[in-house]
């Protein structure tokens, strides 16, 4: 019944007898559900292709974490696109990896976006990407800026440093030491992150490591001209004159580090810094602290004893107070040395750094003034500070047997800083010079004469024991033993006298009584002598309330 | 192959029955008679060419049509059908995944997932219509082709024969293909989704399933089985109506038999039973229309599925699933879904309603619009399962726990009820009741006038 043609019978055959014979139509109507079927594929399938975004190819060193058909790529968190395949490069370098993004991922794709890949990652900065401990890995889309649209882009394995358009500073940071900063590593002020590490490159040409941070506004009004970096390592153990020093820091910088940095206390923050200034960068927050005083006086100590356990940044100290740094030891050491010197001495340089005391005095004036200290026996001397570690530092002191002994002489352009030995190896000459003494005593005479009083002692000896003898005979005689008991009687009478003055007699309640009377006497007069004590003019004023006195507020100027 | 068919040739005068039959120069041949299923007209049937149908010459419905090689072609198809659908039940169906959690199901799961979620006659109702009744079709029209083209027939033939032509109006495989694109455009935008290779098989086997009813010549099929074509009763006028001479055409052969004077009686040919009209037809047809509105209540208030995305789950309705649709893009398949399952079962009932008010009255229209109308009513109510495919299909497809996953809801049993009850009414509705009037009362006009009532004798 759902088959048949609907057509009006001809009307040339109006035979009523007669059914009429028709061509069966080509179509059949059933096939108009198929045709529906066909139509909603065919829409199901240009609905699907019209949905397509463009295809992009990406590249990775390796496909770790990205699987075919699953992993996602992603911008701000949403999806963006998927993972079609995964196949190794042409040249078996890399992975190629295509993906379809969504359509309106289109003006994203511009030639400076960025991919990265993101999974659970401990970093400096903390651990990231916990999401996708469940989810798998995906890949995140940081779009660019750029109006040239691409469709090839290389995946990085780290998150992109502060996007271009970040409100902050760039600065760059020269270090001799190779350091362990890596690009992305934080910048940490005060334990907050202000910024990171961009780019980190050893300059093959001047030896040094430079690295290019970024401090992200407004934190970025905190480097100012007298502003020091220096990396923040997590754990820093330091063996010095100072003995031995541990620094933990925090968990996170102990599993990664990154930099850190601050003006030195007693000088002034300065102005704020102009982009791309170029600073030091310090190996640790000592050495940033040294370097800051730019301005010092170098001289040169020639020593004559021992140097071991002297190195370079051991204080220099005068009466306790570091007043400079030993610079180089030993410094220069081939250069020619004056006649009248030792040949061997070692050279060390050392600066005094004036800075410290926080005297702002011109250099020149400095260099007189410690020619004048010279004269009047100022000398440099080599100290042991600690005696586990044999660790020493530089001890300016006065010597008065030195006063006016004092000639100027330089060593390789420098002047140099006269020296005293130092305490260990005076110690040492007195010592040898007393065993000397010791070895040219006459002991024999001393040893006859000895031999000598002995024999004499021995007479005596005997004599009194012939004493003793005769006293144990006195002792036995009955007269001695009758004058024991008439001690004896003399004694229990003396008892006798005192039982008379016992807590029950009437000598004893007297005594008490008074006594009593005396301890009444002196509680009266306490309050008098406590109100004499605490004001010695109510004597002669009245005693008047007063306030009590309110602690005055100390000056609150602000200093620069 | 001519041998087993040439037997009842002999008996025939001018009616060659072959698979290519030899054109007939006797136009006036009377010996085969048909009755008109849609407006009881009794006709004598044209030699038919291979390609051409034999229309009804009142209200154009049509009485038989003639295939080339009927046997051949049908066998072919039937295998081949049945071929595809071991394919289609034997692969994996759809693969979906979402967020790596993924999910293929074979073809059958659709209704076997239905019956582990609580909804057995629905499950039922899926398993029937797209794979038993098509099975046992495809069994009995290769089972009986097969019986035509050996020298004896096998047993049961004819039973088997005349069951065809009742299992085809129930066979919904490419509904069910309509049902799956749907599905796929409602998931495509939340999960990947990759075709298996039953899927392929599946549109093969439900293009060649429906090839198969196509090719099926029921006329020649009778004639062949039965070796020939009983001579009709005596003394039959054509020209005239049926039943004004106790007279009703078999609806599974087409043989005109005489009935007793209740009115019933049983074909000679196939056994079917006949009647002047269908016994209570508008009764039933009512009965059935009132239920299947009564359901549709309910089938469209309540949500035919739930679906459940990231725990949180989600009532749909019928109408919502459509605004829907609508509103992520898809116009043209909200607009298939909004034919199938509201203008349909709307449409159809009271199309049906109007059938049945208007058939025991004077017309108010022309009878061949109104046969026309109870056609389109038959053709498309199978239609409104695509709904409860979509459903069965997403149910046993999505089933990622608290991800996402969708269960049918209270309406699909409703809906589908309301599409089976509405068949149901449609087929218990005689449509020869819409031509009674005409062919009582002598309907002046310029197309009626050419019927003679009283009939001649050739
Ligand atoms: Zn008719
Ligand atoms: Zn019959």
């Amino acid at each position: 019944m759902t088959d048949g043609d609907t057509r009006t019978p001809g009307s040339e055959q109006d035979d009523p007898h007669r059914a009429t014979p028709t061509r069966q139509s080509r179509l059949s109507p059933v096939w108009i559900v198929p045709l529906v079927a066909l139509f909603i594929g065919a829409w199901l399938v240009y609905d699907n292709y019209s949905s397509r975004g463009p295809l992009i190819s990406l590249h990775m060193p390796t496909a770790e974490g990205i699987e075919a058909g699953k992993t996602l790529i992603k911008t701000r968190n949403v999806e963006v696109g998927q993972v079609e395949t995964v196949r190794l490069s042409e040249d078996l370098s890399g992975v190629e990896i295509t993906a379809r993004m969504t359509p309106e991922a289109d003006p994203m794709l511009v030639e400076d976006s960025y991919f990265w890949v993101v999974k659970p990652r401990i970093g400096r900065g903390g651990i990231s990407g916990l999401g996708t401990v469940l989810s798998g890995a995906y890949i995140q889309l940081e779009p660019g800026e750029s109006d040239v649209s691409d469709n090839s882009f290389d995946v990085h394995d780290q998150p992109p440093v502060a996007s271009p358009g970040a409100e902050g500073i760039r600065l760059t940071l020269v270090s001799q030491t190779g350091s362990s900063l890596k690009v992305a590593d934080p910048v940490v002020y005060q334990g907050i992150n202000v910024g990171q590490v961009e780019e980190a490159k050893f300059d093959v040409k001047s030896q040094t490591m430079q690295h290019r941070i970024f401090i992200e506004s407004p934190y970025d009004q905190l480097v100012t001209e007298n502003t020091r970096f220096w990396t923040a390592s997590g754990l820093d153990v330091s063996l010095g004159a100072d003995g031995i020093q541990v620094k933990v820091g925090s968990l996170e910088s102990l599993i990664g580090g990154g930099l850190t940095f601050g003006v030195p206390e007693d000088i002034p923050a300065g102005a704020p810094v102009e982009a791309d200034t170029t600073f030091q960068l310090y190996t640790d927050e000592e050495e940033a602290r040294q370097g800051s005083f730019n301005r010092h006086l170098d001289y040169v100590l020639l020593v004559e004893d021992t140097v071991r356990g002297l190195s370079k940044g051991a204080p220099v100290e005068f009466r306790g107070v570091r007043i400079g740094t030993v610079a180089a030891v030993p410094w220069n050491f081939s250069s020619i040395r004056d006649e009248q010197r030792d040949t061997l001495a070692i050279p060390v340089l050392i600066r005094i750094e004036p800075q410290r005391l926080g005297l702002e005095m011109d250099i020149d004036e400095w260099k007189t003034r410690y020619e004048r200290l010279f004269n009047a026996g100022l000398r440099a001397t080599l100290k042991s500070g600690s005696l586990i570690t044999g660790a020493l530092f530089v001890e300016l002191k006065f010597d008065p047997a030195l006063r006016g002994q004092y000639t100027a002489e330089t060593f390789a352009g420098r002047p140099v800083f006269p020296t005293s030995r130092s305490g260990l190896a005076q110690i040492q000459s007195q010592v040898t010079a007393l065993l000397d003494k010791l070895n040219k005593l006459d002991v024999e005479s001393v040893l006859s004469g000895l031999d000598r009083n002995l024999q004499v002692s021995e007479a005596t000896l005997n004599q009194a024991k012939e004493l003793v003898s005769h006293m144990n005979q006195l002792l036995g005689s009955p007269e001695t033993q009758n004058l024991l008991g008439n001690l004896n009687s003399t004694l229990q009478e003396l008892k006798r006298t005192i039982g008379g003055i016992s807590p029950n007699s009437d000598a004893y309640q007297d005594l008490t009584r008074t006594l009593d009377e005396v301890e009444t006497l002196m509680r009266d007069l306490q309050p008098a002598a406590r109100k004499i004590s605490d004001k010695p003019s109510s004597l002669i004023f009245d005693s008047l309330d007063t306030e009590d006195p309110i602690p005055r507020a100390p000056n609150t100027r602000s200093s620069q | 192959m001519p041998s087993p068919i040439h037997g009842p040739l002999v008996r025939l005068r001018n009616t060659p029955i072959s698979e290519h039959p030899a054109p007939e120069h006797h136009p006036t041949s009377r010996r085969r008679l048909r009755a008109c299923h849609e407006c009881d007209w009794v006709m004598a049937l044209p030699p038919l060419q291979p390609g051409q149908q034999a229309c009804c010459i009142r209200c154009g419905g049509v009485l038989a049509k003639r295939n080339s090689l009927p046997v051949q072609r049908c066998l072919a198809l039937a295998v081949s059908a049945s071929i595809a659908l071991i394919a289609a039940i034997s692969f994996p169906f759809i693969r979906f995944s979402v967020r790596g959690i993924g999910n293929q199901i074979e073809v059958t799961q659709t209704a076997t997932e239905m019956l582990a979620q609580h909804q057995p006659i629905v499950a039922l109702m899926v398993l029937m219509a797209v794979f038993v009744l098509p099975a046992l079709y495809l069994m009995a029209a290769i089972w009986v082709q097969i019986s035509l083209l050996l020298p004896h027939r096998l047993p049961w033939s004819r039973t088997i024969a005349r069951m065809l032509g009742h299992i085809t109006p129930w066979m919904m495989a490419d509904v069910f293909i309509v049902g799956t694109m749907v599905s796929l455009i409602k998931i495509a935008g939340l999960a990947e989704v990759s075709l298996g290779v039953s899927f392929w098989a599946f549109i093969a086997y439900a293009l060649l399933l429906l090839a198969t009813t196509l090719s099926l010549d029921s006329d020649w099929l009778w004639f062949s089985l039965s070796g020939g074509e009983p001579s009709a009763p005596e003394g039959i006028h054509t020209g005239a109506t049926a039943a004004s001479q106790n007279l009703a055409g078999c609806h599974t052969c087409g043989l005109i038999g005489r009935l007793d004077e209740h009115g019933h009686g049983s074909c000679e040919r196939c056994g079917e039973k006949l009647h002047a009209r269908k016994p209570r037809s508008l009764q039933y047809s009512w009965a059935l229309l009132l239920t299947a509105a009564v359901l549709y209540i309910p089938a469209n208030l309540y949500p035919i599925m739930y679906t459940t995305s990231l725990g949180s789950s989600d009532p749909n309705t019928i109408i919502g699933g459509v605004i829907y649709l609508a509103s992520h893009g898809s116009w043209p398949v909200a607009i298939v879904i909004f034919v199938a399952s509201v203008l349909v079962p709307i449409g159809k009932m009271l199309a049906l309603a109007w059938l049945c008010l208007v058939a025991p009255r004077a017309p108010g229209m022309r009878s061949s619009t109104r046969t026309r109308l109870y056609r389109l009513t038959e053709f498309i109510g199978r239609w409104s399962m695509v709904d409860v495919f979509v459903v069965a299909i997403l149910t046993a497809l999505i089933r990622a726990g608290a991800l996402m996953s969708v269960s049918p809801g209270p309406a699909a049993l409703a809906f589908a009820c309301v599409v089976i009850l509405t068949m149901v009414a449609a087929m218990c509705f005689d449509p020869r009741l819409l031509w009674d009037e005409v062919s009582s009362a002598k309907i002046k006009g310029s197309d009626a006038s050419i019927y003679d009532n009283q009939g001649r004798t050739p």
